[in-house]
């Protein structure tokens, strides 16, 4: 029997250990078209929060939250909030390096 | 004891905001680990190329990247005793507690469960819970990996 063609492409699994004890970690997959069918950013960080399993910042699209139109949601302390203008993966990872550099200003040392 | 820090970026609450309902947040898929030294901008670079790459494409299974500010970073995470227990778990397998992995290198218990939970937290290392049948729940910690690379310029 044929092998089952695999759906989609992890193309990033991507971690950063911060100096305050935190850790950035990008998820992005494809299809083998290269279009994507997933993606997960995260801002982790105990020491700065427990809720959420310590994520402080994130946007994904993991699934979909009752009440919310599209899968697109974001995290922000131990909350979600529906992202409706979601444009691009690249627009997205854009969005996520901005807010990371708004919490770098405001934790310094402790980012 | 590392202090907490307990200040809060400014959030403006609206109807819309939810609690979360996620049981997991990260998946892990490799059993390839790339460790190396990066500034936070070569990072965000090299995903930006991934994601260029696969658009143009050619989407490629990436390795695990792990990603630290400096050299000095890197190695305070992986030290010669934890680098013994990576090589320990990669060439023996699972163990079936804390208690076996730390007899079987030869050390103390608590330093041991102190270092499977430092490499747990860098991704390098799974500890999963199992039922210990008449003995509660123990854990198996196992390698994360089959490969370790590790890329260091100095």
């Amino acid at each position: 029997m044929a092998a089952k063609k695999k759906s989609r492409i992890k193309v990033t699994d991507s971690r950063r250990s911060t100096k305050g004890g935190g850790e950035i970690r990008l998820e992005h997959w494809t299809d083998a078209a290269g279009n994507t069918t997933n993606y997960n950013m995260a801002y982790v960080n105990l020491n700065i929060t427990s809720d959420d399993k310590g994520r402080v910042f994130g946007l994904d699209d993991a699934h979909k939250y009752p009440g919310f139109v599209s899968k697109h949601h974001g995290h922000w302390y131990g909350e979600v909030f529906e992202v409706r203008s979601f444009v691009s993966y690249d627009d997205t990872l854009q969005t996520f390096q901005q807010t990371l550099e708004v919490l770098k200003r405001q934790y310094g040392k402790a980012y | 004891m590392k202090k907490t820090n307990t200040r809060k970026a400014t959030i403006h609450r609206h109807p819309g905001m939810l609690p979360v309902d996620e049981p997991t947040i990260f998946t892990d898929e490799s059993t390839h680990i790339v460790m190396g030294v990066q500034s936070e901008e070569e990072f965000f670079a090299e995903v930006r190329a991934q994601a260029a790459a696969a658009k143009r494409g050619e989407p490629k299974a990436a390795p695990i990247r792990l990603s630290f500010e400096s050299a000095e970073q890197l190695l305070e995470a992986l030290t010669p005793l934890r680098y013994r227990l990576l090589k320990l778990l990669q060439k023996h397998g699972a163990f079936d507690s804390i208690e076996e992995l730390a007899t079987t290198a030869e050390r103390d218990r608590s330093t041991v469960s102190k270092d499977v939970k430092v490499l747990a937290g860098l991704g390098l290392v799974l500890v999963e819970a199992v039922a210990n049948r008449g003995h509660g729940r123990s854990s198996s910690i196992s390698a994360a990996a089959d490969e370790i690379e590790l890329s260091l310029v100095i």
